[in-house]
């Protein structure tokens, strides 16, 4: 009896000691998460579309297409450009300045034969050709929606297909995407995560 | 009594108390902030606040936010509005991976910056399957999207069977008639039943005290959603309750430069997921699991010229 406690009390004065001296911290290893600044989470689209009609700053004055235009009038056959020369037109097989824009008034769009739209309408060109992606804008399910999800809110408002494209050169480019999770549970996987079966967790070794 | 057994029987008592001291002294790093105050621990559960139990909630919350951000938040209980049930859409032939939506919605919600906690993981999946246990959310890569891989972003669904809802032993999380699952995080024990539970992984809990920098704190914020939560509970994605309620749309959302995600009331059958939900191919993940999501993923039709255009 005397020995039990004897042992008792030196165990209990021993573990004492070693907590007096090593206090186990109630923390866990924590890794700070990536720093994302406001900046790389711009709500904007990739590009500012053009006002209707398009305007250049030029001598002073915002100027539209056709105070250069109906000047300087194309000679109707194919050439090299002198202006817009900062322009890349890569849209397929799309590849006539003439195709979009309205070859008599340069503030118009072309549609087909004598039609014409103005730049505000331009879904109404992209649209001859894309017609699925148009359909699919109008019925919302593609495109950029924003401000509010109530169609009768102020709010609301639907980009336009040149808000997002840019009409020369259409396809998305890829991005760099934000830093991947450093989460707890999400960071780089442990010994015990690899043989857990978690659901969603598990990741095929190649 | 003998002197020895005194004397041995005073020692172990004294060791016994040191050990115990010992072992308790990790309380003595506890800062304010680790435990609630007394109003908190006697706070009404959130459905059996009147006005004037909540108005004094949220002006506790102003000013523990004053104190520790030292901004005055805009922090309101925003109620559901009648005649709206939310659904998520989200179109997997454009999501490209670029995380925007994640990062977006950490700033939104004021989740934890250390350790990081994120509502939405993007999985990239390999082509041929949409099963979320192939996918990885880990990748890194110099440039999304990968040719051979499509992206699929998980994050709550906010079912209208929620199997998390079920478990809560404290009623802590239910469904609001807006069809979003909330938790009152000042009801939460912290037993991460519904973490267990949620068959998305949609469910985050707090280890440690949720650490954010001062000037990064979003003061748009609403009791249910995004106010800052102390250490010990559990915190999801609410469908950025305190923006959808208002009318505006999730933060996610707004960040999203595809326009992948689509966001509307599926009571309203102009709407754009009412609209999608009729007219395209839908896909709802672990339909087997019977949990009936407002979360849903879908695709377009391949674009006739889109090949030519990604061939240019």
């Amino acid at each position: 009896m005397a020995r039990g406690h004897t042992i008792v009390t030196v165990v209990f004065a021993a573990m004492a000691v070693w907590f007096m001296w090593n206090p186990v911290k109630a923390e866990i290893p924590i890794e700070p998460g990536a720093d994302v600044d406001r900046s790389q989470l711009v709500d904007g689209t990739r590009r500012t579309p053009m006002t209707d009609p398009p305007t250049m700053y030029l001598g002073g004055f915002d100027r539209d297409c056709m105070d250069c235009h109906q000047i300087f009038k194309g000679r109707g056959l194919p050439h090299l450009l002198r202006q817009h020369t900062d322009i890349v037109l890569e849209h397929g097989r799309n590849s006539r300045c003439l195709s979009c824009h309205l070859k008599g008034d340069r503030n118009r769009l072309s549609l087909q034969g004598d039609e014409s739209v103005p730049y505000a309408e331009s879904d109404q060109l992209c649209g001859k050709c894309h017609g699925p992606a148009w359909r699919d804008w109008r019925d919302g399910s593609h495109g950029r929606t924003t401000g509010s999800w109530n169609k009768e809110d102020p709010r609301h408002r639907r980009l336009t297909c040149t808000e997002c494209h840019d009409p020369h050169r259409p396809a998305y480019p890829k991005y760099t995407p934000l830093p991947g999770p450093r989460t707890l549970r999400m960071g780089e996987p442990t010994e015990h995560e690899h043989h857990s079966d978690s659901p969603l967790m598990q990741r095929e070794t190649p | 009594m003998k002197r020895r057994s005194f004397l041995g029987g005073g020692l172990a008592a004294a060791s016994g108390v040191a050990a115990l001291t010992a072992a308790l002294s990790p309380l003595r790093h506890l800062n304010p902030d680790d435990y609630g105050s007394w109003e908190t621990l006697f706070q009404k559960h959130y459905k059996d606040m009147s006005p004037q139990d909540m108005e004094e909630a949220l002006n506790r919350i102003r000013e523990e936010v004053k104190r520790r951000y030292e901004v005055t938040p805009d922090v309101r209980d925003v109620k559901h509005q009648d005649g709206v049930e939310f659904v998520y859409a989200l179109n997997l032939s454009r999501c490209i991976g670029c995380r925007k939506c994640v990062h977006a919605c950490v700033k939104e919600n004021n989740q934890s910056r250390e350790p990081e906690i994120q509502y939405i993981r993007v999985l990239e999946m390999p082509r041929g399957t949409t099963n979320p246990e192939h996918g990885d959310h880990r990748y890194d890569r110099a440039k999304v999207p990968d040719d051979n891989h499509f992206y699929m972003p998980v994050q709550c669904h906010q079912c209208k069977n929620p199997p998390c809802v079920k478990v809560c032993p404290v009623e802590a999380t239910w469904q609001e008639p807006d069809g979003i699952t909330v938790i009152d995080y000042d009801w939460c024990i912290g037993c991460r039943y519904c973490e267990a539970a949620c068959p998305y992984w949609a469910r985050r809990f707090n280890f440690a005290t949720p650490k954010l920098p001062m000037e990064q704190l979003n003061p748009d914020m609403a009791y249910l959603s995004n106010r800052p939560r102390p250490r010990g509970v559990m915190e999801k994605c609410t469908f950025c309750l305190h923006r959808v309620r208002e009318g505006r749309l999730p933060a996610c959302l707004e960040a999203c430069p595809t326009g992948a995600r689509k966001f509307g009331n599926i009571l309203d059958p102009d709407s754009e997921v009412a609209t999608i939900l009729r007219t395209k191919r839908v896909l709802i993940l672990k339909e087997e699991a019977g949990t009936l999501p407002r979360f849903f993923y879908y695709f377009d039709e391949r674009y006739p010229h889109a090949e030519q255009e990604e061939g240019a």
